[in-house]
């Protein structure tokens, strides 16, 4: 396969290619919001400097002529200047004449003009700041969504990196009210949810589990990222199955001019993209990584103990594989085929030869992740109607396998006796997913979004099959599998309406159903959300949010493990559905430099599901719904956020007040606890410096108060008399009735330009704070200590582009 | 000057850093002096109800782990007044409890404060029906050397098979407990029984249910019910269920000289199978999940959460347990007198 796509991709460099056909009727439009209209039709991204076009708008009149030739007559007698790159429209201002040029030399620094000499470490190193244009391209001020934002592969390349992998887990986790739990874990929990009440979307499509190395990066690769609309406050009816957010990943789109790609060598993993056209109409997208370390460590490993009696490996590895082929059909319709790949894999292996006859092995494998096959048809049925088809296949996988085979051969046995076991555990889940969603342009001023999407679900918590050979006789084995099918139906409107210049809202309804077991279970979620400029550059805005979740995710550890198992929600539990009324102010300065937000919130939790006790890796998995208690959560707080936008300097400052509560009857005898990341204050600070035109540095530093666990403070003993030395057992203590330390980490990375591509490094942890994860009473002393995880992680990787 | 001042300036602005990475891998709480009454009581049906009220410890009370068996000088072993309170009345410390009584310890010391548990009788166990297939049985002499009479084994596996049949609409929690006895006649404190039982290795693992609290994740890792006899009514409520329990290297001695001295002696295995409350089945497991369970290891190495501890009392320290017991016993002298005569023949 991966031949073939290189095959292709060299071919594809020989082809040359011609524009795209578009159709447009504008008079006198913001920019933007033409772009937006081109996005859609070619796919492309428009990356300018955010001064560039500020307040311009344009007129242009073309039915189906070709993308050059719209931007010629859009760009007529203005000093801005049009190329294609790859799947990208840049644009520039030209060069001024050596006649116009100032006799003095202006910093680069000194105007937001200069930013096109600034150098973001973007794979296509382009030098500009981009601006590609989702639903939420519009400047924070003019859209309805509270707490939503838009991010772009710019962004992420930004973020300090982790072993030199970009994460788009990571740069979320610097937005306000959102918190990554664990130290290094690219798991989100945002305003106080669970990290299973976050929808993850790649391409429309549900991803379920979305880390690698136990959370420590996330499964998208940031090579195929084309942007992200994130949204934890105010969320579209569009979307709807999780309570907390919705991170809505696309990939890569539109028709490169010519073969391009990347190779990326870090220190624990390595990475290769590819793109190019297949004629004029189609195109391909491959992005393969995979962490290498093992390749290394076990060769050693059995070198090294290739004369030791015991011969002990372990091998970990993680690998991911996104591949889409595009195909334009025309200049209304679009389609693609995208598959995606993840998996992580630990295998421990025990070898040991007790004497020259005895022989013992015995292996651990275990493996997780997700696949992912869809089709989608983009197609623009007239100049106000479009849809968007959707059909795909998504599995959640994880699995186990432990062997054991120990032969004895003695001189007094007539015949070696073999004793082996064998036990394979598998927990899956299958989804089937169709969906249709449509815009209407009903006029200037509105538009109208409405689909459904129907999901069946196969749930498979586990299948277990053991096999025993005792003293070289076959014992038999049994093999037990758990299955429960869902059907989930769901239908959704909104309507986007701008009654005045001032006033932009968005009223919508999703509603759905989860049919399990023969039952069938409710959802009606309805969505308010409204701006109004009350002032130049000033924005209030208001939204009421209702979500609604079928399945969540069984996890005792706060490690994103094999363990953790997703499971619908069936017999007598409810859906969990969570209320959320938010409010927010944002002022803008008039030069765009700069946003300030202020967005208040309180969410209300209904149906939650936790462990009735916190005893369980994996719930028995016959009576997982007896081990389950279903309460209330709720959530209020506060996020600030200035954020600057243009210049040298650029990055945001984020500050989040909050609380976040549980009540459960069954736990903490029925009183109100704090939720473990009940994370007080919370302030983010992310600064990307332009020092020159070859040079960056990036900068992130996160503060927030600990996250909360339950400790006895006591102990009272069990023996019924000192003689029987019973054992000491701690008080119950409230629940979440202590905090960890103070958590901050300052992350670090330098990206430097070359001629062919560029190197990255970055310094986890810049000042060597390990920060605690977890509290541990040590037997010996009987104190309590703290278990710290990742210190200092310096990490270099290098992107070659061509 | 200049110069000098950005080196202030610079100086000042690390100081929090500073101060912000200075810490100790100890984690130490903000309190751990707040004593209070912890109460273990067990209330069996038929029985007085057994109750032992302590001071709790705090975690840097260090003669703890000194602790010396004598009951006046260990550090917990102080003794706490408590009252018992059945179905809301003060009953002597001596009543025996009754199947349905409500039974309520409370506790008071006027530093330590108050501290109350109590627990429901549940009904017992009806039509409970047992049964005993030796295998394997060997008979085997001893004799010392002519100095002391011939004395017999009798060395025996099997599979003992309980029937419970659960109540319908409650739900019910289980016990199981197996012992050996020897019922003999009186004897004076020179006289000996007649038999001698040593129940040999008793399997829980085997029987499925003793584990459903176990998940597979767990048992492949190879964790079993380790004599953990307490299961639920959840896998057959309102029908009934076969518990086979396999015993290992079971052994009666004979003493020949002693039998029937004073009348006729019995020997056998003792079953008992007690209705347990909710409550004390939960200790149970918290029990099994403390000692045994990955989720203990990961939590002792720092990598989960520190595992809460299960109490029904108020102040969090301690447990009121409720067993009502139904015992069974199989007599096995029967199979022994057939064993030793066979063995006699030869």
């Amino acid at each position: 396969m991966r031949l073939i796509f290189v095959l292709l991709a060299v071919l594809a460099t020989h082809l040359a290619v011609t524009a795209q056909n578009v159709t447009i009727h504008a008079t006198d439009r913001p920019a933007d919001e033409v772009f937006h209209s081109l996005m859609e039709q070619t796919g492309r991204n428009f990356v300018y400097p955010s001064d560039l076009l500020t307040d311009m708008r344009v007129t242009v009149s073309a039915t189906r002529r070709p993308l050059a030739e719209v931007l010629k007559q859009m760009f007529q007698n203005t000093d801005i200047k049009y190329s294609l790159k790859g799947t990208d429209v840049i644009l520039k201002r030209a060069k001024p004449s050596k006649a116009d040029k100032p006799a003095t030399t202006v910093k680069a620094d000194a105007a937001p003009a200069s930013i096109k000499t600034i150098m973001p470490p973007r794979p296509d190193n382009l030098l500009q700041e981009l601006v590609v244009v989702s639903r939420l391209s519009a400047p924070v001020i003019k859209t309805p969504e509270i707490g939503a934002r838009k991010v772009t592969a710019d962004d992420i390349y930004r973020a300090p990196t982790l072993f030199g992998e970009s994460d788009i887990m990571k740069t979320l986790q610097l937005e306000p009210g959102v918190v990554a739990g664990t130290d290094g874990s690219a798991a989100m929990h945002v305003h106080g949810g669970g990290s299973d009440e976050n929808l993850f979307l790649l391409d429309n499509v549900p991803l379920y589990h979305v880390n690698h190395v136990a959370g420590l990066f996330s499964a998208f690769n940031t090579d195929m990222v084309r942007y992200v609309d994130f949204y934890k406050s105010s969320i579209p009816a569009k979307y709807d199955g999780r309570l907390s957010s919705v991170m809505d990943v696309r990939t890569r789109t539109g028709i490169p001019e010519k073969f391009n790609g990347s190779a990326r060598l870090g220190l624990t993993s390595g990475a290769l993209n590819l793109n190019g056209p297949i004629g004029n109409r189609t195109a391909y997208s491959l992005a393969m990584r995979r962490s290498w370390i093992d390749l290394i460590t076990l060769p050693i490993s059995r070198f090294a103990l290739s004369n030791e009696s015991e011969k002990n490996t372990v091998q970990y590895f993680f690998t991911d594989i996104n591949a889409k082929l595009s195909h334009y059909f025309n200049d209304r319709t679009h389609a693609f085929v995208s598959m995606y790949y993840g998996k992580d894999k630990i295998g421990i292996s025990l070898r040991e030869s007790q004497s020259l006859t005895d022989r013992y092995d015995e292996s651990f494998n275990f493996d997780w992740g997700n696949f992912l096959v869809q089709t989608g048809v983009n197609h623009r049925f007239n100049s106000r109607l479009s849809a968007e088809f959707t059909g795909a296949f998504t599995k959640f996988f994880s699995g186990n396998r432990m062997t054991l085979d120990y032969t004895i051969v003695g001189p007094e046995l007539e015949q070696p006796l073999r004793n082996f076991s064998d036990y394979k555990s598998r927990n899956n889940v299958n989804d089937y997913i169709v969906r249709a969603d449509f815009k209407h342009i009903n006029s200037e001023t509105s538009t109208l979004r409405f689909g459904a999407s129907g999901t069946w679900h196969n749930f498979m918590p586990s299948h277990i099959s053991r096999r025993y050979i005792f003293n070289s006789v076959n014992v038999a084995g049994t093999d037990t599998t758990n299955r429960l099918d869902a059907a989930e139906i769901g239908l959704y409107a909104e309507n986007e309406w701008r009654p005045s210049d001032n006033i932009i809202a968005n009223a919508g309804i999703n509603a759905s159903t989860f049919i399990v077991n023969g039952r069938a279970k409710y959802g009606i979620s309805p969505r308010l959300s409204a701006s109004w400029n009350f002032a130049d550059n000033w924005a209030l805005k208001g939204a009421l949010t209702r979500t609604t979740q079928y399945v969540h995710m069984m996890q005792s550890s706060f490690l994103a493990l094999p363990t953790d198992q997703w499971i619908p929600v069936s017999g007598d539990l409810k859906p969990q559905t969570a209320n959320k009324i938010s409010l927010a102010l944002y002022r803008e300065t008039a030069d765009k430099q700069y946003t300030f937000g202020m967005e208040a919130y309180y969410k209300d939790m209904r149906n939650i599901l936790e462990y009735k006790d916190d005893y369980y890796l994996t719930p028995p998995i016959d009576m997982w719904t007896a081990q389950v208690c279903a309460g209330r959560g709720t959530a209020k707080g506060i996020d600030f956020k200035v954020e600057k936008h243009t210049g040298r300097l650029t990055g945001h400052v984020a500050y989040s007040l909050g609380w976040a509560n549980r009540t459960f009857a069954e736990k903490n005898q029925g009183r109100t606890y704090p939720a473990r990341f009940d994370n007080r204050h919370t302030i983010n600070i992310l600064v990307n410096w332009n020092i020159s035109r070859k040079l960056q540095l990036n900068a992130a530093w996160t503060g927030h108060t600990g996250n909360r666990f339950t400790m006895s403070m006591q102990e009272w003993d069990t023996s019924t008399s000192p003689s029987y030395g019973g054992s000491l057992v701690g008080v119950q203590a409230p629940l979440n009735n202590c905090r960890l330390p103070f958590y901050h980490n300052l992350d670090l990375a330098v990206n430097i330009l070359t001629k062919n591509g560029y190197w990255s490094i970055s310094i986890y942890n810049a000042y060597n704070h390990r920060n605690a994860i977890a509290v541990y009473k040590d037997i010996k002393t009987g104190k309590f200590k703290l278990t710290r995880f990742l210190p200092i992680i310096p990490s270099i990787s290098y992107t070659w582009k061509f | 000057m200049e110069v000098l001042k950005h080196k202030i300036i610079n100086c000042l602005a690390l100081l929090p850093l500073l101060v912000l990475t200075a810490c100790n891998d100890l984690y130490i709480p903000a309190d751990t002096n707040e004593h209070t009454l912890a109460i273990l009581a067990k209330c069996v049906v038929g029985d007085t109800v057994f109750v032992k009220v302590r001071s709790t410890i705090s975690l840097d009370d260090k003669t703890i782990q000194s602790v010396s068996t004598d009951e006046s000088t260990y550090p917990t072993e102080k003794i706490y007044p408590y009252q018992l309170l059945v179905n809301g009345m003060p009953v002597p410390h001596d009543y025996i409890v009754q199947q349905g009584d409500e039974i309520k310890v409370t506790a008071h010391d006027d530093i330590l404060g108050s501290a109350y548990g109590s627990c429901t009788m549940p009904k017992p166990c009806h039509n409970v029906k047992a049964d005993f297939k030796p295998s394997l049985v060997m008979v085997d002499s001893i004799n010392y050397d002519g100095s002391r009479p011939t004395i017999y084994s009798v060395k025996f596996n099997g599979i003992l098979t309980v029937e419970v049949t659960d109540s319908p609409n409650q739900h019910d929690f289980y016990s199981f407990g197996l012992d050996s006895y020897v019922d003999s006649p009186v004897l004076n404190d020179y006289e000996l029984p007649g038999f001698n039982f040593y129940s040999g290795f008793v399997d829980l693992d085997n029987e499925p249910i003793f584990g459903e609290h176990i998940s597979e994740f767990e048992s492949a890792f190879g964790n079993r019910s380790s004599n953990f006899g307490c299961f639920t009514d959840r896998q057959f409520s309102g029908n009934s269920y076969k518990l086979h329990i396999q015993i290992e290297n079971a052994t009666i001695f004979v003493y020949p000289y002693n039998i029937d001295k004073k009348g006729k002696e019995d020997v056998g295995l003792s079953i008992n199978l007690s209705t347990i409350s909710p409550d004390t089945y939960k200790w149970n497991c918290f029990l099994w999940y403390s000692n045994y369970s990955l989720m203990y290891e990961m939590a002792d190495a720092g990598l989960a959460p520190y595992m809460p501890a299960f109490s029904n009392v108020s102040t969090g320290a301690g447990i009121v347990t409720a067993y009502t017991p139904t015992y069974i016993k199989i007599s096995l002298r029967d199979l022994v007198e057939e064993q030793l005569a066979k063995f006699l023949k030869k």
